[in-house]
């Protein structure tokens, strides 16, 4: 970036943020540093070097503020990175600043922080969607070209749909999750937003590939994400699980939906429906597996090392009780409790053991989709963008709306969201393609032709 | 489902406000898990992870440490070298 | 029927790993407070656990040596509980898919205690309790510290044989050289399960023992407890099932502070470690490659030096102290050590163990008489120089200032005379002085020579090597 594009870039956050309340942290200043020292950096200049990038609040970033958008961690300065951050600062990136989300990505409306909510740049009066709902507004606003998020149930996808931007969650293993502040570590990937296809390559193309910090991360070469995206769909094998389209599906993203599957029919693509019949389970396993894990994860948070600390504790029980108390969001707490419930004695075969069978039964339904197509293709999400405060008070309406992104999560695929259209209303529609593991390659080659043939991603909102 | 055991096992204090309200909405929320139950997993082996991955270390070679006072800094309250608690009592006694 | 206790011992094991469980830091014992730590050992928001590839390793060395299977999936759990000293709120621990199950030692001829399993974890941190302030410190250094915990059977039936365990198992462990077996420095350290059975055979409820800090703390809580268990039932109550704590100070168990709820620990898989599985190749590699053991060693020695096999036996329990045998046998002049492997077993088994009792010392090298010194000693009496009695005090001293065998026997002038040319002159004495004997020993009456030579010993006050002085008397006598 030129000094010019930086300092526009600053104007920019600063007049737009205000209205979106996208970024909670952000220094002007440090990111004219950034700009200043990847100067200096030897190597051949990657793609995206000097390219901004907006990090979501649950990533570690050396002597930055990380607090997953809750109060337990107001002051939390990390002092390490993030693998994907090390990467990121390799490859000459700038770090925009750190983006808001639903407290420990617990949310799909980024309305559960401690910062407020996000407000969606089509829409100010809607929600983003969440988790990463700051990165994607910030991204759909052109507060930065890119952004980091993270995803556990579709907390990439359903605000990249909600914002009309891409968003893609890489298979579990693709990216290490080292620095990641775990919800839950058998589903969560970092995975990137972008306005284009071929952007989203370029930056899992740098934070892709095997850690040795994380033993859960695949040594498996990474693709070429942007070469992929250049290629053609004809021969192309696509499944449209019928489990997708069942009630409950908005008319209008139907129809965009359908016009989607058409074009890839006309450019060559080859259609197949089928079933996978065990989607009705997502969400309850989701539920158990994901807040037993949580409930484990976030028992660090317990005053002691870092974090809030309740002032009048007489004892340890009362601190680790009161702080955890005061510093825990509703939608923190109540998956805590939940989560509790279905590992304890007693419960543990009935609920988070059985879910486990069950989780083996949704992967093998994408075993045996990924036997005779090559990718999926389904609405990213139910509904358009709703209003902010319409579902606070209900959770398990706001669960069910993540019932198209839970089952990738489960079975360990990774899943792109991309814009396929606008309600009449002028929200963002998404559509969600997903391949089998590893399988990247396939999801940018499937978007990347379909984003050249259309325009979608040419229209701005109006801020 | 007993909300108040729950919360003290997971160490939160709740509001009686909070108690309520969650054991209504967490009951809703079992009932809807209760739909698992007609899954048919007899001789289905459990996933706990996606990959089938096996066998990852690190040899025994030492790596930094982090400086006593980088270690501390984020501690809500410390006396020189440690980090400070309130004294462990138990509540019954 | 008599009640009869049931005892099961937990031994937690620090392994001398280099680094940590999961994290790079050193594990050395004695840095200054939170020193050796960082945000993976802290818990920090983020971080994910690595397996150190040795502890798999020393794990595998230690199940195998008790007998264990190591099993074909290895799999870490999260044990959740909120303490101060525990970093994450959970421990990286095992549950279901230990390490190694059923395994046995021998600890008598015939007698076997059999170990239901090993398994591996973190440990936690240190807490130094500050009451005049209500407040409480946490040391995190030892927090991710490898443990191995080796579960027995509840197979034993008495503090005494409960001891013998202990012993006999640290002796293994020893052998094994993967942990410095060090109860004061908490590095071996020991929980215990008692009950008692019932007059119908039946066990009754189970007490855990915490805090038993040392040999002799296992055998007083246990047999405190065993005490405290029956006394109760002759009055007809009844046991509570619960922890306490044994307070070596006060002689006693106490119960623990019974904690806010019951324990319930929610074990589930570690997400963030992938399952571990050794093949039967690695196995029998390693099996291959476990140093020779107790029993094994005592076999070697039998064969080796002549040793009779109960001294063998005792020699080789503890590694130090057929490890110090064996270098004295090293030390010795290559053509002497045939004549010197008894004596110098001897006296390790009676001189250097009775010092190491009376002086309440655990191990042979503990004690100020390397092996070098007793070489010489067993030399000095070879040679002559000194009698075998004449050697016990030269033990002594040299024990007391430090000093080798030989420069006591130097500064004491306690050397024997083997010279005849300086025996001679007390000799022609001792002659003129006892005609009477010189007269008898002429008439062939043998024991007339043993008091000339008794004479000569007071005379020069016991300086004189008693077969040099035989020697001259008849030199003198029969010419």
């Amino acid at each position: 970036m030129s000094p010019l594009q930086v300092e526009a870039l600053i104007k920019r956050i600063e007049q737009l943020n205000p209205k979106l309340n996208a970024l909670i942290w952000f220094s002007a200043d440090s990111v004219r540093r950034q700009a200043k020292a990847i100067e200096q950096l030897s190597g051949a200049r990657g793609p995206l070097w000097g390219v901004p990038v907006l990090i979501k609040d649950n990533i570690c970033v050396n002597g930055v503020p990380a607090t997953c958008a809750s109060k337990i961690l107001k002051g939390f300065t990390p002092p390490y990175d993030a693998t994907v951050i090390t990467r990121l600062k390799q490859a000459g990136a700038i770090l925009v600043g750190m983006a808001n989300m639903d407290e420990f990505a617990f949310g799909s409306s980024c309305e559960h922080s401690c910062y407020g909510p996000t407000h969606n740049p089509w829409d100010l009066q809607r929600v983003p969607g969440g988790s990463s709902g700051g990165s994607a507004a910030a991204v759909a606003a052109g507060l930065s070209a890119l952004a980091l998020g993270s995803d556990t149930g579709g907390s990439i996808r359903q605000p990249a749909a909600f914002c009309g931007v891409v968003g893609l969650k890489p298979t579990y293993g693709r990216v290490s999750r080292y620095g990641l502040i775990a919800f839950a570590s058998s589903l969560d990937q970092i995975g990137p937003f972008a306005r284009t296809v071929s952007d989203a390559a370029a930056l899992l193309e740098t934070i892709a590939g095997f850690d040795p910090n994380d033993s859960t991360s695949a040594e498996v070469p990474v693709g070429a994400y942007r070469a992929a995206a250049a290629k053609e769909v004809k021969g192309l094998r696509i499944g449209i699980p019928k489990e997708y389209f069942a009630d409950g599906l908005d008319a209008e993203i139907k129809t965009a939906i359908d016009a989607a599957i058409a074009w890839y029919r006309s450019a060559g693509a080859s259609i197949h429906e089928l079933s996978m019949p065990n989607t009705e389970y997502a969400v309850p396993v989701y539920y158990i597996v994901a807040t037993a894990e949580a409930s484990s994860n976030l028992a660090r948070f317990d005053g002691v090392r870092f974090g809030h600390r309740a002032e009048d504790a007489g004892t340890v029980l009362d601190m680790f009780k009161k702080s955890r108390g005061e510093g825990f969001g509703s939608e923190a707490k109540r998956r805590i409790i939940l989560g509790t419930y279905v590992l304890s004695s007693g419960y543990y075969d009935a609920y988070y053991g059985n879910a486990l069978k069950v989780r083996t039964l949704i992967k093998n339904d994408f075993d045996k989709a990924f036997e005779q197509v090559d990718c999926l293709l389904t609405p990213t999400t139910p509904t358009a963008p709703f209003k902010i405060g319409e579902k606070t008070d209900d959770p398990l309406t706001m669960y069910l709306s993540d019932i198209m992104t839970i089952s990738a999560n489960l079975a360990g695929v990774p899943a792109l969201s991309m814009p396929c259209g606008f309600t009449k209303s002028g929200l963002p529609i998404g559509m969600q393609l997903m391949a089998r593991p590893f399988g990247e390659e396939t999801l940018f080659q499937a978007g990347g032709a379909y984003e050249r043939a259309h325009d979608w991603n040419k229209k701005e909102p109006a801020l | 489902m007993n909300v108040e055991t729950l919360a003290s096992l997971a160490r939160i204090e709740l509001s009686s406000d909070e108690k309520t309200r969650f054991a209504g909405q967490l009951e809703q929320i079992l009932h809807h898990v209760e739909k698992l139950k007609s899954a048919h997993t007899e001789g289905v082996e459990p996933t706990t992870h996606v990959l089938p991955l096996a066998n990852v270390y690190r040899e025994d070679q030492l790596r930094p440490s982090l400086s006593n006072d980088a270690a501390l800094a984020n501690a809500p309250d410390k006396d020189g070298p440690y980090f400070k608690v309130p004294r462990i009592i138990d509540p019954a006694s | 029927m008599s009640r009869q206790p049931v005892i099961g011992l937990e031994v937690h094991l620090q392994l001398k790993t280099a680094t940590k469980i999961f994290c790079g830091c050193s594990t050395q014992f004695g840095a200054g407070p939170n020193s050796q730590v960082c945000v993976v050992c802290l818990g920090f928001p983020g971080v994910l656990p690595v397996l150190n590839k040795k502890v798999l390793d020393y794990g595998i060395r230690v199940a195998l040596a008790l007998g264990c299977s190591i099993q074909e999936k290895i799999v870490f759990h999260r044990k959740n509980y909120f303490y101060p000293d525990l970093p994450k709120g959970y421990q990286i621990s095992q549950y279901d898919l230990p390490l190694g199950t059923g395994g046995a030692i021998e600890i008598a001829p015939g007698e076997k205690i059999r170990i239901m399993r090993a398994h591996l974890e973190e440990d936690a941190g240190k807490l130094v309790h500050k009451p005049e302030e209500s407040a409480s410190l946490v040391d995190f250094n030892r927090g991710g510290v490898p443990l191995l915990e080796i579960v027995s059977e509840a197979d034993l039936k008495s503090p005494e044989q409960a001891h013998h365990y202990l012993k006999t198992l640290k002796n293994i462990l020893e052998y094994l050289d993967v942990s410095d077996c060090d109860m004061e420095k908490g590095s071996l350290r020991c929980d215990a399960n008692v009950s008692l059975t019932g007059p119908d055979g039946k066990w009754g409820k189970k007490v855990e023992i915490k805090n038993l800090n040392s040999f002799k703390g296992v055998s007083h809580a246990l047999t405190y407890e065993i005490q405290r268990q029956g006394r109760l039932l002759d009055a007809g109550e009844t046991i509570t099932q619960e922890t306490r704590l044994w307070d070596d100070l006060a002689g006693q168990t106490q119960p623990m502070r019974s904690k806010e709820d019951a324990h319930d620990y929610r074990y589930f898989p570690e997400p963030d470690l992938v399952p571990f599985s050794v093949s039967v190749a690695e196995i029998e590699k390693a099996r291959k490659l476990l140093p020779e053991l107790p029993a094994q060693r005592a076999q070697r020695f039998v064969e080796q030096y002549a040793l009779p096999p109960v001294d063998a036996a005792v020699i080789t329990a503890a590694r130090a102290t057929a490890d110090y045998y064996e270098d004295c046998v090293l030390k010795t002049v290559p053509d002497k050590r045939a004549l010197f492997q008894k004596p110098l077993s001897n006296w390790i088994l009676s001189d250097l163990a009775r010092e190491m009792n009376e002086r309440n010392i655990d191990s042979i090298t503990a004690i100020n008489f390397p092996p070098e010194n007793l070489v010489e000693l067993v030399a000095l009496i070879d040679s002559g120089k000194i009698s075998g009695k004449m050697a016990k005090d030269v033990f002594v001293e040299a024990l007391k200032n430090g000093q080798s065998p030989s420069a006591v026997v130097q500064a004491k002038g306690l050397s024997q005379v083997t010279d005849p040319g300086a025996i001679r002159a007390a000799a022609e004495t001792v002659i003129q002085e006892n005609p009477k004997a010189v007269a008898d020993y002429k008439q062939g009456k043998p024991s007339a020579l043993m008091f000339l030579v008794g004479q000569l010993m007071k005379r020069m006050k016991g300086a004189a090597s008693p077969p040099v002085a035989q020697a001259v008397f008849k030199e003198l006598l029969d010419k």
